[in-house]
């Protein structure tokens, strides 16, 4: 019984610290969809909530209500589209 | 009655001379003040034309020292270069102590770049470099971004090689303004997170540019 709570107590642990890790990468993403989307000279704001859609490419929703999907195309460049 | 009128006339005058004596003092004051920082500045402006390259190498022992002193002499110039993309996304707390560092580096620039100009050829392409690989280090943008700022160097670093090889669309004025409105976004990008770089990249601005805008030079890069 003490093992068995103890493992609880651990993978409760691991997975309140996972949670904080995603909720930090997704701050990190969100700020550099946010500089990114600046730099490309669109209006944005802030990306308050981003949607992975596939690899280096997410939807990004940003403060002032606007979307955008932004990806890296064949060329290697990286592009926002309005939503 | 009219002796007892001028006794009570009397006194408002005595009363303004009192507040002209006021600002005299005031003014002896000020003048200190002005020149100290001056004097600062200069003495902080006059090693980094020939540190500049060691500044990009060792950014934060000179970076640091500069910045506060820097800010408080020019406020205005920052307002330009970038309301636009720095309004959205910096917080207005942070703005505050970050933003002024970046006018007073441009404002004192002249001086700054014309001596580097006199002095060392060679050190702009190593202070490109240098540059360079400080940015793809930074933690303070994303990968993203990072490759979007790539994405948007290569884009002026080619319009400037179709103008040295005569066949550009822009003039070389439209170049500058190309090359300076994208210093500035990455001053924006990263003034808050990697300050030192943001000033570096700032100062070695004129540096950079006339690298760029000698065929012989960029043809190295």
């Amino acid at each position: 019984m003490k093992t068995t709570t103890q493992i609880r107590i651990l993978v409760a642990g691991l997975l309140m610290l996972s949670g904080a890790a995603t909720a930090a990468d997704n701050s990190a993403l969100a700020k550099d969809l946010t500089a990114t989307i600046s730099l490309l000279g669109l209006p944005c704001g802030q990306v308050v909530n981003v949607v992975t859609q596939g690899n280096r490419d997410y939807l990004a929703t940003c403060s002032d209500k606007n979307r955008y999907r932004v990806y890296v195309n064949a060329q290697g460049r990286v592009t926002a589209e309005k939503r | 009655m009219a002796n007892s009128h001028k006794p009570a006339a009397v006194p408002p005058p005595d009363s303004v001379v009192v507040t002209q004596d006021a600002p005299v003092p005031s003014e002896p004051v000020r003048e200190p003040v002005a020149p100290a920082p001056a004097t600062t500045d200069k003495a902080q402006l006059a090693p980094p034309p020939e540190t500049r390259i060691e500044t990009l190498i060792k950014p934060q022992p000179e970076v640091t020292a500069p910045d506060p002193g820097a800010t408080a002499p020019t406020p205005a110039p920052p307002p330009k270069a970038g309301p636009a993309s720095t309004v959205p996304a910096a917080p207005a707390t942070p703005a505050k102590t970050v933003s002024p560092p970046a006018p007073a580096d441009p404002a004192r620039k002249p001086p700054a770049a014309a001596a580097t100009r006199s002095e060392p050829p060679a050190l702009p392409p190593l202070a490109l470099t240098t540059l360079e690989q400080r940015l793809k280090d930074t933690n303070a943008i994303g990968v993203f971004t990072k490759l979007a700022l790539k994405n948007q160097v290569d884009d002026i670093l080619g319009q400037i090689r179709a103008h040295h090889e005569g066949r550009g669309k822009s003039t070389l004025a439209q170049l500058r303004q190309t090359y300076d409105q994208l210093l500035l976004k990455v001053h924006d990008l990263l003034k808050n997170g990697d300050p030192p770089l943001a000033s570096a990249i700032m100062n070695s601005r004129e540096a950079i540019w006339v690298v760029l805008t000698d065929p012989v030079k960029f043809a190295k890069l």
